[in-house]
């Protein structure tokens, strides 16, 4: 799981101009944190091979 | 008339036999929602006047001979989500304080011509972005929760003030509710239903669709409100669910059951009640197979990949303007939902290629017409926990609810829940029929089957 550091906290705010007030940083570093294992899922999985969905409402072929 | 005992389809025989009039019926919901209402809130605004209005002109409509069909002079709720004009509609949100939409979403618009009467808006977690609706209580226990985020929606139909409701469902928000209220709720296949004039929540995910006493409600008010809207790209034109065989019996039908990943550690008595629910539908015939789908193990990266960023996009400008004015819950989500990178959200995307082809799979491989499984891993749970536990098991709310039900909005597919029995304690539980893509008849027709043989969904709360 990634750890979400006061460091890059502050990039990311820096980032998305963002407007978090500091009593709030911690709990949305937690959240963040908590988040981090699905981010690092998502970076780690081979997809190049993959489509990605596009065309939401696609019946299937046999359907 | 006893309200508790009436369904659509018995107050529509009653209605067009002039044997119980529309403005009857309706003061008879509304004088309930007075009554109950209090104790539950699922309702934010009560449409009392607009909705006696409606009442009369249906009744004289239909003693002129004009008729609509099963719609008619039936009150509804519909979920604070959705625009209903020159009414009060805030998506839960004080952000939306006020707001009156000079137009209808087109299924409002849809349930209008059919001549429903609109009781009024239903409570809904702010923005649709969270699963207990706060400050709507469980009509079976008034100390937990109604599920969310159509947790009004659930908690009036199961309170009996009203014979529908509309929910939204984008990880579970029809089934969810309908689960832990024990009444029925429907997601259709993604493009089924229009979006149109329902706030988003995630654009790629959100489904409307009918929550209701029975399976044959539901049918009925899904396929008032289906079909292609030229206000949502995402409506296709294909040809209306067709209903009519739904009470046809399940015989020879093929149902899939998965068990890996549905079944692992969720609460005994949700396993052991949807256990025997598939033994009810092997006994009316189906054939049961068990399944296997490798990558649902990733269904939960796929789908908060995709809704944390579309919601975040959604509200980047309310988070800059009024983040003072969300609540904490879905402040903090949105938040978090701005760091995403766009690489997240695409392979996010591509993930959720990889589990609809699997689950396609699945149903090719096995010919399955529809798969049975859990709607939730556990209960309702307390009110103000964000943790349910079981057997000495911990499990976040979120993870409960949205778990086994993410993977059909992933995929798109048409997913019924129906009441299958009660935990221990008292508490409702839902199975999931899910079909194929444009399939809502097979769900519906494996639903009807089982009501047929079991009584859960006329069971009502103590109230």
């Amino acid at each position: 799981m990634k750890e979400i550091t006061d460091d890059l906290m502050q990039q990311l705010l820096q980032f998305t101009e963002l407007p978090i007030p500091d009593d709030r940083l911690p709990k949305v570093q937690a959240e963040l944190t908590a988040a981090a294992g699905w981010l690092a899922l998502l970076d780690h999985l081979d997809l190049s091979e993959v489509e990605p969905v596009t065309h939401f409402s696609a019946a299937w072929e046999d359907a | 008339m006893n309200i508790t005992e009436l369904t659509i389809q018995t107050a529509a025989e009653a209605i067009v036999s002039q044997q119980l009039s529309p403005v009857e019926l309706t003061q008879a919901y509304l004088e309930r929602i007075e009554a109950i209402d209090p104790k539950i809130t699922s309702f934010v605004y009560v449409m009392y006047d607009e909705a006696m209005a409606a009442a009369k002109e249906a009744e004289a409509e239909i003693a002129a001979g004009h008729y609509r069909g099963p719609l008619h002079g039936i009150p509804i709720g519909v979920k604070d989500l959705c625009d209903t004009a020159g009414v009060l509609t805030e998506a839960g949100s004080a952000i939306l304080k006020g707001r009156i939409p000079t137009t209808d979403a087109t299924l409002v618009k849809k349930l209008k011509e059919a001549g429903a009467i609109l009781v009024g808006k239903t409570r809904t977690h702010e923005f649709a972005f969270g699963g207990f609706t706060p400050g709507t209580s469980n009509p079976w226990k008034l100390t937990h929760v109604p599920g969310g985020s159509s947790g009004g929606s659930g908690a009036a139909i199961a309170a009996d003030l009203c014979l529908a409701a509309i929910g939204t469902d984008t990880g579970g928000s029809i089934r969810i509710p309908a689960a832990v209220n024990g009444t029925v709720g429907f997601k259709p296949t993604f493009g089924r239903v229009s979006k149109a004039g329902v706030y988003p929540l995630s654009w790629s995910l959100d489904h409307p669709g009918p929550m209701t006493k029975t399976v044959e409600d539901a049918a009925l008010v899904l396929a008032a409100i289906a079909g292609w809207d030229s206000r949502d790209p995402n409506t296709v034109k294909q040809p209306l669910p067709d209903f009519s065989g739904m009470a046809d019996g399940i015989k020879g039908m093929t149902i899939g059951v998965e068990r890996r990943f549905f079944f692992d550690q969720i609460h005994p008595d949700i396993a052991q009640a949807v256990n025997q629910a598939i033994a009810v539908l092997a006994d009316l015939g189906a054939v049961i197979k068990e399944v296997e789908i490798p990558s649902l193990d990733f269904v939960m990266a796929a789908e908060f990949g995709i809704v944390m960023p579309e919601a975040s996009t959604i509200h980047q400008k309310n988070l800059r303007q009024h983040a003072d004015l969300l609540t904490e819950d879905v402040r903090l989500w949105l938040e978090v939902g701005e760091f995403f990178l766009s690489t997240h959200y695409l392979k996010a995307q591509k993930l959720r290629s990889v589990i609809r082809a699997d689950i396609q799979r699945a149903y090719q491989e096995h010919q399955l017409d529809v798969m049975a499984l859990p709607t939730t891993r556990g209960p309702a749970s307390v009110q103000g926990s964000m943790m349910l536990e079981w057997e000495g098991y911990q499990e976040s709310i979120v993870d409960a609810y949205v778990k086994p039900s993410a993977p059909f909005n992933l995929s798109g597919q048409p997913s019924l829940s129906v009441p299958c029995g009660f935990t221990s304690d008292g508490l409702p539980i839902g199975m999931q029929i899910v079909g194929r893509p444009f399939d809502e008849p097979s769900c519906a027709k494996v639903g009807v089957a089982y009501q047929s043989a079991t009584d859960w969904h006329k069971q009502r709360p103590p109230l």
